[in-house]
């Protein structure tokens, strides 16, 4: 299940010259926010085991990893506690509990993602077992 | 010289001095040899002051150079010191993969290096800044790297105040 959540865009300034303009400061906490309830939102969808793949094209801290973290922390012990898995592959590089391609290790871009995988129900490993 | 003045140069004296060594060498990188070079610049750095908080290695090449440079220039304030990579030899990049992720070039660093020895002349290192990282390129065998650094030293520090705090540009 992908999330890709909205964000103040700072990651993508090079394409999205007008993003400079547009964004407020307060935008960031708003959308830190929506990102938490989006992502608390999709763990209760996805099924037992599945990912939720976050990604966002933003930099700050508050829009990014600290959001993963807020995420896995309030789900913890729940039936749909999530865990973040390390992202392999390409130029990305673990950043908290989340994943970012930093501006210039692939262009000007940069972005941050989380793969988030929800944990299998205890019911659905006695029914493995059987 | 004021009181002022004083209390500017203890204040900087007291700065948090931060630095990062990256290796290029595809040798190191593969495990096939030690990282000796890198162990002896940290060695400098720390023995100067700087708090050496990241080491790293990647293979030779102007895209892993970029894209390592670029990480750890990611909201860090400090000294980025690469070793290797910058001579004539085949897969020698390091200078490539800087410039991609320079801002700014630092001409007079990468000469003052450059000057320490007459084999010098076979280093192709550049200097620059990216945000608030100073880049610096030295060369990989350990005693031309560790002249490279001690012809530069002295002024990092002023030069990592200015990136943060232009006010008072010229103390001295």
């Amino acid at each position: 299940m992908l999330v890709d959540a909205p964000c103040s865009g700072l990651g993508v300034l090079a394409r999205r010259a007008d993003a400079r303009w547009r964004i407020e400061p307060e935008a960031v906490s708003r959308l830190a926010a929506l990102q938490v309830q989006l992502l608390v939102s999709a763990a209760r969808l996805v099924r037992p085991g599945g990912v939720v793949l976050y990604s966002v094209c933003t930099l700050t801290a508050a829009e990014t990893k600290d959001v993963v973290a807020e995420v896995l922390g309030r789900l913890e012990g729940s039936p749909c506690e999530l865990r973040s898995e390390p992202v392999s592959g390409g130029a990305f590089e673990r950043w908290g509990a989340a994943n970012i391609l930093a501006p210039g290790a692939a262009g000007d871009d940069a972005m941050v993602i989380a793969a988030l995988t929800r944990r299998t129900d205890r019911t659905d490993e006695g029914d493995d077992a059987k | 010289m004021t009181a002022d003045h004083h209390h500017d140069h203890a204040q900087r004296a007291h700065q948090e001095l931060r630095a990062k060594v990256l290796t290029v060498s595809d040798r190191v990188a593969a495990g096939r040899r030690e990282d000796a070079t890198g162990d002896a610049l940290e060695e400098l750095l720390e023995s100067a002051g700087f708090d050496v908080v990241e080491r790293r290695v990647c293979a030779d090449g102007a895209e892993t150079v970029a894209n390592a440079l670029a990480h750890m220039a990611f909201g860090f304030h400090g000294v980025i010191v690469t070793t290797g990579g910058t001579g004539f030899g085949s897969r020698d990049r390091t200078p490539e993969g800087t410039v991609r992720v320079l801002d700014r070039r630092g001409p007079g660093l990468a000469e003052a290096m450059r000057a320490v020895d007459p084999m010098g002349r076979l280093s192709r290192g550049v200097a620059g800044t990216r945000a608030h990282a100073l880049i610096l390129n030295v060369v990989g065998s350990t005693n031309g790297a560790i002249q490279m650094l001690n012809a530069v030293l002295d002024v990092l520090p002023h030069a990592l105040g200015l990136m943060l705090n232009n006010d008072d540009p010229h103390p001295l």
